[in-house]
Parts: C-alpha cells; sequence; structure tokens
C-alpha cells in the first residue's frame, strides 16, 4: 500500500521542525490532493488552484512551529485551501456584486464546517487509489474503468478484451482483494472490522 | 442461538456469490444489507464502494515539487561539551599532544590535538558527523573521523555536521581549563 498510507503525523511536523526535508516532502504528498481538490472544488481554474496550493503549503511551512496537534493538520489545510480559494476568487473577479460578500462569507463558513469531513473522504479516496495502485494489473484496469471512467460492461470489452459475461464475476473478485489490501492497511475504522 | 465459529466464519469470508451480491449491493443505494450477510462486513464493503466516488484529484507535478521546495532546512546548532571527567585535568603528553572529550547528541566524540611546530594537527572522531568546517575549508570524514591542519591554536576550532544537526567546537584555547 506505499510507506506513507498512514503516516504518523505528529512525528513528521517533529521532523519537519528539525529541519528534515524528507518529513516536509512527506507530509507535501501526503496531503497534495486534499488541498489541489479543495481549491477546484471551489470552481478554480487548474493554474488558480495551482496558485492555492502554493499559498496553502507555504502557510503549513510557515505555521509548523505553532502546530499543536497534528491530527488536527488534515483540517486546518482543507480550511487554509477554501478561504485562499476564496481570496483567489475574488481576485479573479467572482463575487464582485453588490451583496455577494455574504455569499463569500457563507461560502468560507460552508468550507470550515465541512472542512473535517472533506478532509477524511479526500485521505480515504487517496488510500483507495493506492490500494489500487497495489492491486496493479487487470482489477487496477477493471476496476477503474468500472468506477472513475464509468464504462459500460461493452466498452469495457472492446478495451479489456474481457468478455461481458466475465466482467461482473471478475469485478467481484477484483473488489473482494482490494478490500483485503484496504483492511491490512488500516483502511476500516475499529467499529468496522 | 448462538453461531458456530464455522458459522462466523462463513459469514465474514462470503462465498463466491455473496461476493458478487456484496459487490451490487456495496455500489447502490440499497440501505438493507443483503441477506445472510455479515452486517459488519458489509458496510466495510458499502464505505469502499463510497471511497471511489469521492471527488479527488491529484496536484500536477511540478505542482507538488514546488511546494516541496518550500521548504529551507534550519538544522539546529549546538555546542560540543567538553566531559567533566576530563576538563578539570586536561591529559599532556611529553609531545604536548592534548586528548579531549566532548559531548555530542551521537555520543563522545574525541579530538586529538598534535602540536606540529607552530601549528596543530587536529583529528576528530565525531559520531555521526559527515563534514566538518574549519578555518581554512572543511573536509569530508571517514565514518566520524576527520583531519586538518590548523595554522594555531586559534584556529583548531571547527564544526561538524550531522543529518540533524551542527556541532561547534571551540578552538583548543578556549575549552581547556
Amino acid at each position: 500500500m506505499g510507506s506513507d498510507s498512514a503516516p504518523d503525523l505528529d512525528r513528521l511536523v517533529l521532523r519537519c521542525r528539525r529541519g528534515d526535508s524528507g518529513a516536509w516532502e512527506r507530509l507535501v504528498r501526503h496531503f497534495e490532493a486534499l488541498v489541489y481538490s479543495t481549491a477546484r472544488r471551489a470552481g478554480l481554474a487548474a493554474d488558480d488552484a495551482e496558485d492555492v496550493f502554493q499559498a496553502t503549503f507555504l502557510a503549513l511551512y510557515r505555521t509548523l512551529d505553532r502546530i499543536e496537534d497534528a491530527r488536527a493538520l488534515p483540517k486546518w489545510l482543507a480550511v487554509t485551501a477554501a478561504r485562499e480559494s476564496v481570496r483567489v476568487a475574488r481576485l479573479r473577479g467572482r463575487w464582485v456584486q453588490e451583496g455577494d460578500e455574504k455569499g463569500l462569507d457563507e461560502t468560507i463558513a460552508d468550507e470550515e464546517a465541512r472542512a473535517d469531513v472533506v478532509a477524511a473522504q479526500s485521505l480515504e479516496a487517496r488510500r483507495l487509489r493506492q490500494g489500487l495502485a497495489s492491486l496493479g494489473g487487470r482489477c487496477e484496469q477493471l476496476l477503474a474503468a468500472l468506477y472513475f471512467e464509468e464504462l459500460d460492461y461493452k466498452a469495457i470489452q472492446e478495451r479489456l478484451g474481457m468478455p461481458v459475461g466475465a466482467i461482473g464475476p471478475t469485478r467481484a473478485r477484483c473488489l473482494q482483494k482490494l478490500k483485503g489490501l484496504l483492511a491490512k492497511a488500516g483502511f476500516f475504522s475499529e467499529d468496522e472490522r | 442461538m448462538v453461531p458456530s465459529f464455522s458459522q462466523v466464519n462463513a459469514m465474514r469470508n462470503p462465498e463466491p456469490n455473496d461476493v458478487e451480491r456484496l459487490a451490487d449491493w456495496a455500489f447502490s443505494v440499497e440501505a438493507e444489507a443483503p441477506e445472510g450477510i455479515d452486517r459488519a462486513v458489509a458496510l466495510q464493503w458499502r464505505r469502499m464502494a463510497r471511497a471511489f466516488s469521492q471527488s479527488y484529484e491529484s496536484a500536477p507535478q511540478q505542482a507538488v515539487a514546488n511546494a516541496i521546495g518550500v521548504f529551507r532546512p534550519t538544522k539546529p546548532t549546538l555546542l560540543a561539551r567538553l566531559l567533566p571527567s576530563l576538563s578539570g585535568g586536561v591529559r599532556r603528553s611529553e609531545s604536548e599532544d592534548r586528548v579531549l572529550d566532548f559531548e555530542v547528541p551521537e555520543g563522545t566524540a574525541r579530538v586529538r590535538y598534535v602540536a606540529e611546530g607552530g601549528r596543530w594537527r587536529v583529528l576528530a572522531e565525531v559520531p555521526g558527523a559527515s563534514r566538518i568546517q574549519h578555518d581554512r575549508g572543511a573536509a569530508e570524514g571517514d565514518s566520524g573521523r576527520f583531519e586538518f591542519v590548523a595554522e594555531g591554536e586559534d584556529a583548531t576550532g571547527f564544526t561538524a555536521t550531522s543529518a540533524e544537526d551542527d556541532v561547534v567546537f571551540p578552538p583548543l584555547g578556549e575549552v581547556e581549563p
């Protein structure tokens, strides 16, 4: 599942404070999709989302010495990225009409309220993709085609050369394998084990 | 009636047909888990299915590289501390050599100062250090061992660099009692 499936955030932050650039790289890679997805979900174009991405990680870098509980990092990043997204959107001329200030506040408030859920979902999606990559081969291709690209069985038959009648059972076996990998990586919470 | 171990095991490891039913159910909007399937197992399938639909977009590689590049390593600089056992009486051989032990984060460093006319040859063993910096330049280490020649006693100080920190060893005149 890759070495960064469940990093010890407290330890990573501590290592960053000590000047360990490897720990910083791991933090960035672990949270990159969370931050970038937040900006894109806010409706920003790719270039603007990259600006938000840089600004958010720069803010994190400047805040490293003040983080008291690293478990709050996902939420902090989601909120920071959401606020930065609104700021960038404002600079680009959105929300400029009279009365839209309330819309802005509401947008930020909504993002903050959802930050925990968004952060958890993003990290869950990341771990799922890591599991899928570990699965590899036909299973990875099949599940990605079915659930990310949402291709129908006929299109999958053409792409993967798999008989339509075999797709269902193969899908089930692949999902079961994936579930096993995810379970080993601690994907499922204690109460669902 | 309490189920047997084999029954419980069967519920947690579904048969092939059950796996297909579970897969169908997990990606559906049906609330009730398939009949005869352990509810906890069914919920795991549902959670996995849900993760497939989470919005997720990776940042471009260049953006990730730029964010990684924001980091500027700042290693702490520490002062090597002369060990108390020797600070009260530095050993002096007939050739005026001095051998001092210092406390460093990785253990004990030993530094030998050998008089060579008006100059000093400094031979240091500093655990964990990969490099030292002295007045006349730098020296790469061989398993933490370093050697350089100082023009005078004031130039015998150096800084040892490791992955974790920089440790300053003061010149001989400043550490001798």
